[in-house]
């Protein structure tokens, strides 16, 4: 289905590094997927597993001591990680946005909400103020927000958090985007803003045609709305699929473990949660073999000499371990 | 916010009660009186001008006696340094000139104190950043008679003669130069310092990073969104400086002769002139109370967050 | 003999195709189940660092703070061990070498150095008694010294008993405690300093003289050592500057109180003692330290200020502010007598305050990043 539709971000062999007093955090090591217009992809990991900050060095946002030290990423046709400082803030906001999983704290609270949408939109375009105000208020009727013209005087500490996360999203949509990265959108909310701030991502989507990467550690919510999910493991990606390709056949043990330990709705009777032993890797000194060995209890001795090469599973399900490498015996 | 302002102003009532009131007893406490210095005046003189002064009662009634006359706005007179003058008369015309040179010492500690501020905190860890760091630590602990001293010893004699050392009534311009920069030194690296730490703590913060990925230019990032909350802290400050420079003025005003409020306080204080030490010490208190609460009002406007109604703790 | 891996359909970097060679021919071996032993090696064990030792680590990386530090050890040295090597005294006047340059020779000392004798030099001049100036600033510089770090102690068991109790009793106690310290903070300090130290100084005079030469008793003798000014410096410090830190231990102590290892170690049955001695001190430690350390340049500050005015240490006595004050007379003439004992107290002052801050960021757990 996806490779009809046009190429709009390629990410290749990207590697991030952290330079810390410690020394080099590879928090990023070597990741690579292609991304199409209006297609939906989940990056699924725990926390410290690299997906956010692959998420900033899209946008350029990596902070010191963060580094991209290899790989590309091609944003049509164009390699952003070559891009200058004002081609760079040319391209946030406008052509690629994000919103990011803290409402609470991404909006300055300074300044009335309408003020700091309009100025996604004055960074881009050139439009009166009057222009601004009226695109304002149709991008807060967009994300449901009632009343608009009163709500955008209002400075963000007025709004509850669901309201904030709809203002984000207003914001980041303002100048119409080709791609939107949803850095953890739902995590900070309650679980029934969070269904609804998913229902209006969906309704969005299918409205704008944007591409969106969406980024969580929530199986379920990828569940919901993606097209197509890679799941990340320090700093690598482990397995790639469609979301029934992950869902109903993973071959990973760690999206095996993932799916173990989420509680599932359809469950024919009493199912125990099984977590997944064990700690991450210390990133910071990263063992030869395959991360995730030293909780797999498939481990077996070449885990723990070699990375394991990437084995296509046919229809773009690709994943990441010695057991799916084709062996000849 | 009507119930907050009368919390205020009735803590600040308050404090100025016990200002007086140790004032009043801690003056009281110096053995020997006012009448007492140079030539001693005989017994019946003595008594007589301590009866004209009320000095002979007891010490609560002389107090109760001081707040009655204060509840109608009079601060008694002088008795020694400028005899039978009323001591409201006496501030009206001291304070103004203590004011003035505060005023310019605030003004330039504010303004160099943020650019210094947003200097060091745009190069942070940086040569840039490491030198302002000693230098502003050196200015804050530097106290006000050496920076004077220096200044003094560097541009009045010593190394340069070009500023004059002693500012009179009718004193030039270019008098105040040297003052002001004394009392504003301290302040004003305080204030470089405050807005150092808050700018790094706002850059820190998640909304920056919205901005940024908003596709704002970082000079406006830096300005509109960083400052604009990196001030605040900075407004609270602007209360403490307030007493600083005052009380700071009684050494500035002392070494260079500068005819203010403080230094005739340090000399009322030797010459045991009670309604003068009485009266500048709680109208410099007043006026502390009052501008901290005028900086906490002022707060409100600038950070929509803050509702004082609801401020408690 | 073992099998061969065929590699087909595998889109494989040339890095892990650089790995496989590495590793040379797979075996069957290579894909039986790993041994426990193996899987655990695996991990990287990390090492833990304590508090302290975290704290120390911190600090050290902080060079400003380090040269502080030495440097304030120095000044130690210089105050604690340095008259031991001055054959002059700092209270004695030497009739013959009245105002005297940094390493000038009065006549009769040139005269015995023209002897032969060796004579040590007057290495910071003397002044308008003869006294000696590097005598005096090495005593100025104890005093001063001694000064700020009893009053930072003084001010350091006030205020965290004060805002302890506050933290920890809470309600209507904490509420009144704060309206109080709200009213002294709202006080001009300097002006009741001022005042403070010019009325308390006649009256403690009175006081220890008042036990005649031969009968004091350890109070009093105590009192006539330190000195009156010294002691109104102390009561100032008593009554008006523990404010800072009765806040900072409260505000500690009422964040600390609510947090759930403290629930939790209430509902395992540990009485309020073990909680403040186990948990809540342990936790408060480390501002405790920084804000003491903090407040010896504050109280060598105020110091300095008083006897500026005159109401601090007295002749013979001597303190870095007191120094300077009187080297204000001949301040055109004779600078050097203001701009050593200046520049001691500003190098001891900068010091302190440099490392008082290092101090506090290595052992603010908060900023642990």
């Amino acid at each position: 289905m996806s490779e009809n539709r046009e190429l709009l971000l390629s990410v290749k062999d990207l590697r991030v590094s952290f330079f810390t007093h410690a020394g080099e955090v590879k928090a990023v090591g070597g990741i690579s997927y292609d991304l199409h217009r209006g297609e939906v992809m989940g990056i699924v990991g725990e926390s410290g597993s690299g997906k956010s900050v692959e998420a900033y060095s899209i946008m350029g946002l990596l902070q010191s001591p963060g580094r991209v030290i290899g790989g590309s990423i091609t944003l049509d046709g164009e390699n952003v990680l070559d891009y200058n400082k004002e081609q760079l803030q040319k391209m946030r906001g406008n052509r690629i946005s994000m919103i990011f999983q803290n409402p609470m704290t991404c909006l300055n609270p300074v300044y009335t909400v309408g003020n700091q949408i309009a100025e996604a939109l004055t960074a881009h375009k050139n439009v009166s103020h009057a222009d601004a105000r009226a695109a304002v208020i149709e991008m807060l009727k967009l994300v449901g927000i009632p009343n608009p013209e009163k709500r955008m005087k209002q400075y963000p500490h007025e709004l509850s958090g669901g309201m904030r996360q709809r203002v984000m999203i207003a914001l980041a949509l303002i100048c119409e985007p080709d791609l939107l990265i949803a850095d953890e959108p739902t995590t900070a909310l309650d679980v029934t803003i969070q269904a609804q701030i998913l229902e209006l991502m969906k309704d969005v989507q299918k409205k704008t045609q944007m591409a969106i990467i969406f980024i969580t550690h929530n199986l379920g919510v990828v569940a919901d709305i993606c097209d197509r999910v890679s799941v990340m493991y320090a700093g690598k990606i482990v397995e790639t699929g469609s979301v029934a390709d992950i869902f109903y056949r993973p071959r990973h043990p760690y999206t095996l473990g993932l799916l173990a330990s989420m509680p599932r709705v359809d469950a024919q009777e009493y199912e125990r949660l099984v977590p997944i032993e064990g700690t991450p890797v210390d990133m910071l000194n990263p063992p030869p073999g395959c991360a995730f060995a030293p909780r797999c209890e498939k481990c077996m001795n070449i885990c723990i000499k070699a990375d394991p090469p990437e084995t296509d599973l046919g229809d773009g399900h690709i994943v990441n371990c010695w057991m799916e490498v084709p062996r000849d015996e | 916010m009507i119930k907050y302002l009368l919390k205020r102003v009735l803590m600040g009532i308050l404090a100025l009660f016990a200002v007086s009131a140790i004032t009043f007893f801690l003056m009281n406490l110096v053995p020997g009186g006012p009448f007492l210095s140079e030539k001693a005046p005989s017994a019946a003189v003595l008594a007589k001008l301590e009866e004209k002064y009320g000095l002979d009662k007891p010490l609560y009634v002389q107090y109760g006696n001081w707040l009655k006359d204060l509840a109608h706005g009079d601060f008694g007179v002088s008795f020694k340094m400028q005899k039978n003058r009323p001591v409201t008369t006496i501030i009206k015309e001291m304070f103004p000139v203590s004011l003035k040179v505060g005023i310019y010492a605030m003004i330039w500690a504010i303004i160099f104190g943020i650019v210094f501020g947003c200097i060091a905190a745009y190069h942070r860890g940086g040569i840039i950043d490491s030198v302002l760091r000693v230098v502003t630590t050196l200015g804050v602990v530097l106290p006000t008679f050496v920076t004077a001293s220096i200044l003094l010893v560097l541009f009045a004699g010593g190394v340069w003669k070009i500023l004059p050392s002693i500012v009179g009534a009718h004193a030039k311009w270019y008098a105040y130069i040297l003052p002001c920069f004394t009392l504003g030194l301290s302040p004003m690296c305080n204030i470089a310092r405050y807005t150092r730490s808050s700018m790094l703590d706002a850059l820190g913060q998640d909304y920056i990073r919205t901005a940024y990925a908003k596709g704002v230019s970082n000079r406006k990032v830096i300005f509109k969104h960083a400052l604009r909350n990196a001030l605040i802290p900075v407004v609270s400050y602007i209360g403490p400086m307030t007493a600083y420079i005052l009380t700071g003025g009684f050494v500035t005003e002392t070494v260079f002769n500068i005819p203010g409020l403080g230094r005739y306080f340090v000399q009322s204080i030797s010459n045991r002139d009670y309604p003068i030490i009485m009266g500048t010490t709680v109208f410099l208190a007043a006026f502390v109370i009052v501008m901290t609460l005028a900086v906490d009002i002022l707060y409100k406007f600038i950070d929509p967050r803050i509702d004082l109604a609801k401020e408690d703790e | 003999m073992p099998k061969r891996l065929k590699i087909p359909s595998l889109r494989l970097s040339d890095e892990k195709v650089a790995q496989l060679i590495d590793i040379g021919t797979l075996t069957v071996q290579d894909f039986a189940p790993a041994p426990q032993d193996d899987k655990e090696d695996f991990i990287p064990k990390a090492k833990s660092m304590g508090y302290w030792q975290d704290a120390w680590r911190r600090l050290r990386r902080n060079r400003v703070s380090m040269v502080a530090l030495v440097v304030i050890l120095l000044i130690i040295i210089f105050a604690f061990a340095g008259p031991k090597f001055v054959p002059y005294k700092y209270q004695e006047q030497y009739r013959s070498s009245l105002n005297l340059a940094p390493m000038e020779y009065s006549a009769s000392e040139q005269a015995r150095i023209d002897a032969g004798e060796k004579v040590f030099p007057h290495v910071f001049g003397t002044d308008t008694h003869g006294r000696d100036i590097m005598a005096r600033t090495m005593v100025g510089a104890r005093v001063s010294l001694a000064i700020g770090v009893l009053a930072a102690i003084l001010v350091l068991i006030i205020g965290s008993i004060y805002g302890a109790v506050s933290g920890l009793v809470g309600g209507l106690t904490d509420a009144v405690m704060m309206r109080i310290l709200e009213i002294i903070a709202s006080i001009p300090d300097v002006l009741v300093v001022l005042l403070l130290s010019v009325s308390i100084k006649p009256r403690l005079e009175a006081f220890v003289n008042s036990f005649g030469a031969s009968n004091k008793n350890a109070f009093a003798r105590g009192l006539s050592v330190l000195g009156p000014s010294i002691t109104a410096i102390f009561i100032c410090f008593a009554i008006l500057y523990w404010i800072t830190m009765a806040r900072i231990i409260r505000g500690q102590v009422l964040q600390l109180k609510n947090q759930e290892f403290v629930t939790a170690a209430r509902a395992l049955g540990a009485s309020q003692w073990r909680i403040i001695r186990k948990h809540l001190l342990p936790n408060c430690i480390g501002s405790m330290i920084a804000a003491t350390c903090l407040q010896i340049p504050s109280a060598i500050f105020l110091e300095s200020f008083l006897s500026f005015l005159g109401v601090g240490v007295q002749a013979p006595l001597t303190s870095l502010g007191s120094m300077c004050s009187d080297a204000l007379g001949g301040m055109y003439t004779y600078t050097y007598r203001l701009v050593i004992p200046a520049a001691i107290l500003l190098v001891l002052l900068l010091s302190f305050n440099l490392f008082g801050d290092g101090l506090r960021d290595a052992l603010d757990p908060r900023l642990k990043k």
